[in-house]
Formats: structure tokens, sequence, C-alpha cells
């Protein structure tokens, strides 16, 4: 019995062997995968990883320069919110984060303010509301269409340079309103329209020089660039700069820039304080263009940067060899285009047939000193003294009048031309023949005459093609800008201003704009006061003189204090006082809101000052 | 050709194919099984493969693991160091593009150039079409600059590759946060990963986002090529460390495979082979304990031999010595016994004693030279073709002279003739001596003799169905001098050297000589010889224990344990029924036409029960002839 228990028993042992076996081979197998798998990972973990999450580093920014916009008033009517959203739309800052607090709906997102910016006059209308019914039955919040209406001033294009226009404009603009009760606009045409004043709160007039075509003298061309951030500016101007000369300027000034020019990186200052203008794709060029080019871009920052040297490159390297930056000092100061004064002698004055000094009222030298010729008017070339200056005079003599021309002191004048009447006369630069005092501008009888010296002295007078400015009507003063590139004329009341453009010998005026016709239709005379700015004398009593951009968008009205409308005769100068001559003798104002001084030195009626130019 | 029938000889070749590669597949699984096999045969037996392919699995292992931990920290230090580098140009950068886009306001400047142009301020190239590429401390990179919140309409206005950058730092660095990031950008089937680092510019007038983007490729090549160094290096250094092994572990192998043949050589009897003590290592001291070892084994095995030498030679002596004296006393006997009729009572009664001794005596002598002949190997073997049936014949005819009619012998032999070449003499000895040995322990109870024969053997077996063996006494028996029982009474007056002798005659024929016994069921011996005395016998045409044992005593051949696999010819249960009762018949065909055999059989069961039970130790069936 017992060797059959033992047996019985290692049978089973036997069994259990059995079993046992195959069970370890299984889980043998089972860990293979396993233990594979643990290669694989620890392989894979040997390898760089192809994705990790984002590891917050502890260089930040700091804080965030996002302002918050302010959001218009909750209980702003429709009329409001159109009104606010005109004058909201001026600030660009935030691709018009303000203006599009007013916007809801589909107009949030659609609305697009990139391209030109149309001005408007400062008094527009909103016309009352008019239900949309179908949007009022359907228990939708009501839809409100809103005329908006205002006198067109001009456009700002998106090179940033103003084209004045006329006529009204007039829009549409739908309002809805949101779910808490409060108003947005919820649908209106693309495009930005602010009112000029406005305008000019968030945007600054900047001038970039281009050169005249004999490139002897910088020419303004102004373009208007947003304020904020100030930062920002010279990369803006230098934006405005490589864009080429506005239309009106397009055939008469000249850019050494190429077209295709531009900023390798953004026009900032450096860590020396010095402003980096880092041109790229430049072609190969000569010295003095690219000097030309220098004085082009130091000019143009002059206007936002005051202390900055500027360090133009080219692609990294200085792009005048050997004078890595530059200061507007450093370039010659007949670029200017003669507008600096002479302290010392600040020009005449006809009065009573005679020419006087309008520093001590002391008579000219000679017979124009004397009343020999019975001076009306005047011109001065523009020289550093006096002494060597020419004048041109326009004399009366019985049934019309003569153009003499004549050295300062000289005892004796040389007639060019007579007429019945003649506009007071205009030096031009003369680059093209040889100096001031050889180019001389007028308008007889409704002609405009262009009188040229040759070498020898010898006077001949042509005419100037003026057809372009024939629309406006008769022309009733003339002047050359001190750079000779622009002309402004009074043509029928209204301020005109063209471009000189010659052509083979030919000359003409071409691209005429009329200078803010809303604001002066009354001219009865205007200087340059600077190479973009006239000084206009008009017999309107409101506005007896006016300050105007010669692009058409400023106009400024001086201080009426003390004129006595109308004023008959002004000059202007950019450093001297703006002197006008009214009924009751010379007035000088240096500045807009200044009353108007009684010019100490030279009193009575008629008198008419001139400025050399 | 159609195309159908294209596809049907395509289809056709497909499937030719397939049945041509299944039984490849087959023979290449065979193959694969067959040298697994062999590799486990050779790992098994081999310390060498073991060792070698041990350290090659373990040094593999550590090198692996080696090989990723100094990946892992190269990786890390070339990674942290870039992030680092980084980490660093875009501080730099980011310094940079902040004054670079001081005052820029998203809707009155051209913010897309401003973009571009504060790019241009961190590269040194001046090209526009082509991607923005900086060099830096951290290697090239390419900026990127974005106003993710500038455009009304969720337009992102940006310079360089924005799309590049993942949307989760944009997010991070949206928020005013700088940032790092790795990732991977698939451009025109090429993927890069880089590292991203985001950083805010708040110098604009509304907050931008600069990234810088430094591929990873060179680090990726640095990890490859470190890679591949170390795979190459690891392979040759498991490579060396598997050689060196090898080289190590054969000169530990090499004298143990030695001393293996060494020690295979002392077994098989050359017991002069000794080891090379070479040197005073661990081998040496194992060789000199070998030597010493086979030195005392040798000697005592000498010893030994010559121990029993001695004393064959002196029992093969004393016979001799005393067959002469014996022969004297032999003559003297036979004349006292010759006149015995002429002495008084109790004198003849001690000659006719004197007389039953000394034969016995001479017996004895007898079988004392026999076995001491057998002993010294002088005897030889004279093989001649008999019919064993014969042999049988004659032994159990004269143990049937000698014992009478007290024990029936029933023999039961095979039909044909059983010829084999044995030595007729020493066989019929044998058998006689078994039939003696049977009938003397068989308690009145008849025997049967069974002759059987296949090609190669042939085989008696000798039943009794008397006291029987205890457990263990099957090998006992044939021992010189054995007697189960000391005190049990002699019947046929065995000199106690008949089993021995015959089992030394069955070896000489190259036969067996085995024994079965059961207490109560009786004993059974088989001789098996080979047919020619030359051949091996592998089994043995008779089942030991006897067919008609099993069912009686032993328990169910179901419960038993497994056989040995050495007995290949152990019949099967139902084959033993059918041997035993092909054996009744033989039975009662070729002995006596008694039927009552079986009946005996059946009755002796009981009485051998009761013998047992009755049996006690002290009067155990005597063994031995």
């Amino acid at each position: 019995m017992r060797r059959r228990h033992l047996v019985g028993q290692r049978h089973v042992i036997g069994q259990r062997q059995l079993i046992a076996q195959p069970k370890r081979r299984s889980s043998l197998r089972r860990m293979v995968p396993v233990l594979v798998g643990l290669v694989l990972v620890l392989a894979g973990c040997a390898d760089i990883p192809e994705q990790t999450l984002p590891q917050v580093l502890d260089f930040g920014g700091g804080q965030s320069t996002a302002t918050s916009v302010p959001q218009p008033p909750k209980d702003a009517g429709p009329l409001d919110i159109v009104r606010d959203f005109v004058y909201a739309s001026a600030d660009p800052a935030n691709n018009y984060a303000s203006a599009r607090a007013y916007l809801g709906g589909p107009a949030k997102d659609g609305w697009r303010a990139d391209g030109a910016i149309t001005l408007i006059g400062e008094t527009f209308g909103t016309t009352p509301p008019s239900f949309n019914l179908r949007d009022a039955n359907a228990g939708e919040p009501a839809t409100w269409t809103v005329q908006l209406h205002g006198q067109l001033i001009g456009q700002v294009g998106v090179n940033h340079g103003f084209a004045p226009a006329t006529g009204g404009l007039d829009r549409a603009v739908q309002v809805g309103q949101e779910p808490d009760g409060s108003w947005r606009i919820v649908g209106l045409p693309n495009g930005v329209v602010t009112t000029q004043a406005t305008f000019l709160r968030s945007f600054q007039p900047v001038d970039v020089y281009y050169f005249d075509p004999s490139f002897s003298v910088l020419v303004p061309d102004i373009r208007y660039v947003a304020q904020e951030p100030i930062s920002g500016l010279p990369s803006r101007v230098i934006d405005s700069l490589l864009e080429g000369p506005s239309a009106p300027l397009s055939n008469a000034a000249k850019t050494l820039i190429p077209p295709d020019v531009g900023t390798q990186t953004n026009v900032t200052e450096d860590d020396s304080g010095a402003l980096v203008v880092n041109l790229a794709h430049l072609p190969k060029m000569t010295e003095h263009d690219r000097f030309l080019m220098i004085a082009q871009i130091v000019s143009s920052l002059a206007g936002v940067n005051s202390t900055a040297p500027v360090r133009i490159e080219s692609d990294g390297v200085p792009l005048y060899p050997g004078r890595p930056e530059w200061r507007p000092a450093d370039l010659p100061s007949s670029y200017s285009g003669g507008t600096n004064l002479n302290e010392s002698e600040p020009g005449l004055v006809a009065e009573h047939g005679r020419l006087l000094s309008l520093k001590d009222g002391s008579p000219v030298p000679g017979p124009a000193g004397s009343n020999a010729y019975q001076v009306v008017s005047a011109a001065q070339s523009v020289t550093l003294t006096d002494a060597e200056s020419e004048l041109a005079l326009i004399g009366q003599i019985a049934g019309g009048e003569q153009l003499r021309v004549q050295h300062w002191a000289d005892q004796s004048s040389t007639v060019v031309y007579g007429a019945g009447q003649f506009t007071r006369p205009s030096w031009s630069p003369g680059y093209e023949v040889g100096g001031a005092g050889h180019e001389l501008w007028t308008v007889a009888d409704g002609q405009v005459l262009r009188a040229v010296a040759n070498q020898q002295g010898a006077w001949s007078v042509t005419t100037v093609d003026a057809t372009a400015l024939a629309p406006f009507g008769p022309i009733t003063d003339l002047r050359l800008s001190r750079d000779g590139v622009r002309v402004a004329v009074v043509a029928g009341g209204h301020v005109v201003v063209g471009v000189v453009v010659a052509n083979q010998g030919a000359v003409a005026i071409q691209n005429p704009t009329v200078l803010r016709p809303d604001a002066v239709s009354k001219a009865v005379g205007l200087d340059w006061l600077g190479q973009d700015t006239l000084a206009v004398a008009t017999s309107q009593a409101s506005t007896p003189v006016v300050k105007l951009s010669v692009d058409g968008l400023r106009e400024d009205p001086y201080n009426t204090a003390n004129l006595t409308a109308p004023t008959v005769a002004i000059t202007a100068v950019g450093a001297g006082p703006v002197i006008v001559a009214d009924a009751g003798g010379l007035w000088e104002s240096f500045d807009i809101n200044e009353v108007w001084q009684p010019a100490p030195r030279v009193q009575g009626a008629g008198a008419v000052p001139l400025y050399p130019g | 050709m159609t195309l159908a029938s294209r596809t049907n000889r395509l289809a056709g070749r497909a499937a030719r194919l397939a049945r041509r590669a299944r039984p490849v597949a087959a023979r290449t699984a065979i193959f694969i099984r067959r040298r697994w096999v062999a590799f486990g045969e050779l790992w098994r037996r081999s310390l060498q493969v073991r060792v070698v392919t041990s350290v090659l699995a373990l040094s593999s292992a550590v090198v692996f693991v080696l090989g990723m931990v100094l990946q892992n920290e190269i990786t890390d230090r070339l990674l942290t160091a870039k992030e680092q580098a980084a980490e660093a140009q875009a501080a730099t950068a980011q310094r940079t593009v902040n004054t670079e886009l001081r005052g820029v306001n998203p809707g009155s400047d051209d913010l897309p150039s401003r973009l571009a142009n504060a790019l241009n301020s961190l590269t040194s190239s001046s090209s526009d079409d082509q991607q923005q590429v900086a060099s830096s401390a951290a290697g090239a990179f390419e900026p990127v600059l974005a106003d993710a919140a500038g455009q009304p309409d969720g337009q992102v206005v940006s310079a360089g590759p924005y799309d590049n950058v993942p949307a989760q730092l944009r997010a991070d660095v949206q928020a005013d946060k700088a940032a790092a990031q790795i990732t991977t950008v698939t451009t025109a089937g090429v993927s890069t990963t880089y590292v991203v680092v985001g950083a805010p510019i708040t110098s604009a007038s509304q907050p931008m986002q600069l990234y810088l983007l430094f591929p990873l490729t060179s680090e990726q090549h640095t990890i490859a090529v470190v890679r591949d160094t170390l795979v190459v290096g690891g392979i040759v250094l498991v490579l060396l460390l598997a050689g060196i092994t090898n080289l190590v572990i054969r000169q530990v192998v090499r004298p143990v495979r030695e001393a293996v043949g060494i020690a295979e050589r002392f077994a098989d009897g050359h017991l002069d082979e000794r080891m090379r003590v070479v040197g005073e290592d661990d081998m040496a001291r194992l060789a000199e304990a070998y030597n010493q070892l086979a030195e005392s084994v040798q000697t005592q095995i000498h010893q030994l031999e010559e121990f029993g030498q001695l004393q064959r030679r002196f029992s093969s002596d004393v016979s001799h010595e005393l067959r002469t004296p014996l022969t004297t006393v032999r003559m003297a006997a036979d004349v006292l016994h010759a006149s015995r009729e002429q002495f008084p009572g109790g004198l003849a009664r001690s000659t006719e004693l004197m007389v039953d001794e000394l034969d016995r005596f001479e017996a004895l002598l007898g079988d004392l030279l026999e076995i001491s002949r057998l002993d010294a190997g002088v005897e030889e073997l004279a093989p001649e073709q008999v019919d064993v049936r014969g042999l049988a014949r004659t032994a159990a005819d004269s143990v049937r002279g000698i014992i009478g009619a007290t024990t029936r012998i029933v023999l039961d032999l095979p039909d044909e003739e059983v010829p084999a070449d044995v030595d007729a003499r020493r066989v019929e000895r044998i058998l006689r001596n078994l039939l003696a040995n049977a009938v003397d322990h068989g308690e009145g109870e008849p025997v049967r003799v069974t002759v059987a024969a296949n090609e190669r053997a042939v085989a008696v077996a000798v039943r009794d169905y008397g006291v029987g063996l205890r457990p263990g006494e099957e090998e006992l028996v044939f021992n010189r001098f054995w007697r189960a029982d000391p005190s049990r009474n002699r019947r046929t007056g065995g000199t106690g050297l008949g089993l021995a002798i015959s089992l030394e005659d069955a070896r000489l024929h190259g036969g067996r000589l085995e024994a079965w016994g059961e207490p109560g069921a009786g004993a059974c011996f088989r001789l098996t010889l080979p047919r020619h005395p030359r051949d091996e016998i592998t089994d043995s045409p008779l089942p030991l224990p006897p067919a008609d044992a099993s069912p009686r005593v032993e328990p169910p051949p179901v419960e038993l344990p497994p056989v040995e696999p050495e007995h290949p010819a152990e019949p099967e249960p139902a084959e033993l029924d059918a041997a035993a009762e092909r054996g009744q018949v033989a039975e009662v065909d070729a002995t006596s036409p008694d039927p009552e055999t079986l009946e005996q059989r059946t009755e002796a069961e009981p009485v051998a029960r009761d013998q047992q039970a009755v049996l006690t130790p002290g009067n155990r069936p005597e063994d031995g002839g």
C-alpha cells in the first residue's frame, strides 16, 4: 500500500513537472515583448525627442504693451456713434483699434482701414436715421441707416501724400443695436473717413526731400505720417522718402534713390544713439550720387530727428566711404534753396515810386531809390549781401509799365520788357543759366513771361506755357519758389500751385493744384514762406492773411488783430516776419497767432514790401 | 493571350511557388529545430559553450545598458547645451528686435516690411526670397516674427516660417512668456527637428512674438555618429570578451577534459592512467588528489584481486589436497560398506551414514573444484548444436530419477525443435540444478519447465509454487553457500554451490540467469541463452515474473509504476494472459493428460497463503543447490 502511495505521488509530481514546464516557457515568451519594449523605450530615450511640451524660460518680455482702447459711452445714440467714429478714425494706432471700438456685428472684422484716408471738412452732417422696417418687424434689433455727409478736402494716399479734392462726401452707415442695447456701426464702406483737424492731431506732416532736375537744391515733399509712437517716426519718414516724389512733383523733382531700394533693417537708434538707416538692394552708384542720396535722407530725417547723427549704411556697410555718420550741418547750405534771409539786410519796400530798405527805410542807392523809375513793384535776387544782388523793377510809364533790370547800386538799368501791367517779378535761382540774377519771371497782361539773361548780360523774354493754369482765371500774382521748382499764382482769386517743368528749352507750368478753394477764394497776393508753405494775403475780412501748405491740406489763418481789410500786398521768407501791406501801412508778424505789429521803419499806405526772391 | 489566361497562369505560378515554398519552410523549420536540439545538446554537455554563451549574453546586456546610459548622457548634454545657447541667443535677439521694432505701429506702418527688416537685423543675409538663416554661438537659426493679435480678422502678420512654430509655443509666447519647445516639421518630405525659442516683443505698440528656430540636424548627426560608434564598439567589445572568455575557459576546460578522459580510461580498467600535474594551481591539486585516489583505488583493487585469487587458489588447493585422502577414505568406506552385512546393526548404519556423507563430500568437492575452475577462467565452452528441448527432458528425467514421485515435473515444450549452439553438459547441469532447487523448495507442488525461443535466444524457465522468495532475495540466491533459512531441513542435500555454478555457466555462454519469487507464490528461474555463443541477447522469449504470477499478488498492472524501458520484451497484460493460456494448452498436450494441473494450481493458492501465514522467519525455505 505504501509503495502504491509513493508511486501515486511520483506520478503526480511528474504530472506537475510536465505542466510546469510549458508554463515557464510561456511566461518567458510573454516576457520577450516586454523586454523588447523596454529596449525600444530605452533606445528612444537616447535620441533627441521629436516633440516636447513648451518650457517657460525666465527671460520674459516684461509687461505687455497692449493698451486698452476706450469704449464708446453706453448711452450714445446712433448719430453720436457715427460722429465719434469719424473722429476716432483718425487714430491709426493698432490698426485703428479705437475706431473699431465703434464697430459691431459683421463690420467689426470686415471693415478694412487700409488704403487712402478721406478727409472732410470740420463741419459734417449726419442725417437723422431712417428705420429699416423689415428688420424692426422681424423683431431683430433695428438697423438704422445714418447718412454721413461732409465737404471733401482730399485724400491722403498710400504714399502718405495729400491730394486735394473738391465736392461733397455722402456715405450711408448702418448702425445697429448690440444685445446689451448699445449702438454700434454694423455696416459701412471700407476706408477711413475723418476730419482734417482730427487727422492732423494723429498725423504729423513731415518733409521728405528730393532734388530739382539739376540736382542743385533739395525740394521738400509733404507727407503725413502717424505721430504715435514717436520712436517709429524715422522709419516712417524713410519709408515715405523711398516711395519717391508724390504726384504733383513727379515730373519736376528727382530722387537719387532707385525705386526698388528698401531698408534692410528698420530705422532705429543704435546703442550709440545714432539713427541707423540701412538700405538694401542698392545698385552701384558714383560717390557724388551717394552724397546726394545722403543729403536727401539726412534732410528728410531732420524734421523728426534733431539731435542724433544719422548713420547711413548699405547692407550694413557705410554708404559713403569713410564717413558713416551725418548731420544736417554736413550738407552744403546751397541745397536749402536760398530761403535763408540775410538778417542784416532784410529786403526792400517799394513806396511811392522809390525803393527803400526794410532795415532802416533808407532808399536804395541810385535812381531806383529816387523815384526816377516810378517803381511800383520790384524783386531782389537772393544773395548774401544787397550789394551783390540784382534788382528787377516795375516802373510806371505813360500807358503802361516797364520791366527793368539793374545791378544793386547801378545808375542805369536795362529795360527788358514793356506791357500794360506786370505782376511783381520773381527771380529764379536760374540753375540752368548761370545762377541767381539771370532768370526772372513775371506776368505781363495775363501772360507768364520768363526773362533770361545770357552770359553777356543780354536779356531775352520768352513765354512760359501756362495753359495748365488757364482754367483758374486771370493770374494776378506769381511767385516762383526760391528753389525754383514750384510756382504759386493767384488766379481768379484762388491760390494755385504748379511745378516748373523745363523740356528742351521750353518751360511749362504743370500739375496745378488749387489750394483750399473752400478757405481762400479772394487772394490778392502771396509769397513763399518756406519751400512748402505760402503766405497769402486776401481781401476776405475774416482771414486777411492765411498760411497754406503747398499740398493744400493745411490752412492756417493769421491773427487778424490790427489789420484792416483788405490787405494789398504780402511778402514772406522762411526766417523773417511776414510783412503785409494794408490800407494803413505795413504790418509784420512772426507767427500765425501773433498780433500784427506795425513795421517800424517804413510807414504809410501803398507800400509794397518785398523780400529777396 | 487574353487577360484571363494570363491571370490564370500567374495564379498558377503563385500556387506552384506557394507549394514549393511550403516544403522549403518546413525543411527550414526542421533544420532550425535540429540545430536547436544540437545546440541544446552542446549546451548541456559543454562547459565552454555554456560559459562563453553566458558571457556573451551578459556582456551584451551590460554593454547595451552602458551604451544606453552613455548615449542618454551625451544626448542630454548636447540638448542642454543647445537649449542654453539658444536661450542666450534668443535673449540677445529679443533685445535686437525690441530695438528694431521700437515704435512700430500696425495700422500706420507697413508691418510686413517692418517685421522683415527686423529679421534682417538678426541675419546677415539680405535676400528676401530665400529663407533667412542666421548663425550664432548656438548654431544657425531661422528667425520668425509675428503679430498674432494684429489683424481684426484673426490673420497673423508674420515674417519667416511662422507655420513651423508649434501652436502650444505660440500660446505661451502670446501670453508674454518666453518659452522653448522641440518640434519636428516636415517640409517637402524632409522632416527637421527644431528647438524653437519664443520671446515676446514689447517695444512695438502692441505685443509681438519673436521665435528662433534652431535646427537640431547637427546634433542628430552627432548622436547618430555616437550611436554608431557605440554599437560598433559594443559589438567589438562583446566579441572580444567572448573570445577572451573562450581562451580563458579553455585553460580550465582542457585539463578538465583531460581528467575526464583519464577517469574514463581508469574506469575502463586502465588502472595505470594518471593525470599530469603541472604547476601548483587548482588543477594541479585536483590532479594530485585524483592521482592519490587512483593510486589508492588501484592498490585496493590489486589487494582485493590478490586476496580473491589467494582464496580461490586456497579453496582449489584445499579441494585438490582433500581429494587424495578422500579417495583413500572412500575406498576404505566402500570396503566397509560392501561388507556391512557382517557388522552389527549400529555399525552397519554408521557405515551407511559414512558412505552417504562421503558422497556429499565428494559432490561438494567436485562443485568446489568446478567453481574454482570457473573462477580461474580456465573453463572452456564446448558448444555444439543441440535441441534444448532434449536437454530439458534429460534434466527432468535425471531429477525425476533422484526424487522419485514426490514432486511432479511438468514440461512445457514447444512443438518444433529449438536448436542452439550451447555446451550441452553445462546447460543440462544448469537445468538439473534449477530443477533440483525447485523440487527442493516446491513444497511438493508440481514444478513446471517452460522452453521458448525467438530468433536470437532460447529461454528455459523453471517455475515452482513453493514458499517463494522474499523481496531482495532474487539476487542473493546466486551467492555461494547462501541459505534462505540456515535451519531448514535439507531434502536433496545440495552443496550450496549449484546456483552459483549455474550462473557462471550461463555467463560462460553469454546468457543470463535470473530469479523471481514471491513469498507464498513460489519462485521462477529463467535461463536465457543466445542461440550462438557470440550473440548478444537483448530480450528473453519468456517473461519474468512468470505470466501466472502477476495478477495474484502484484497490484493490477494499470497501477504499476512505469516499467523500465530496458525491458522492451515486457508483454502487455493481454499478452500475458494469452501466453498463460498457451502454456496451459501446451502443458495439457505435452506433459500429461492429467487435467488436474489447473485445479491444483487454483487449490494451491489458499494452501500457499496458509503456509505463508504459518511460516516464521525461522523456517523459511532454503535456497541453493
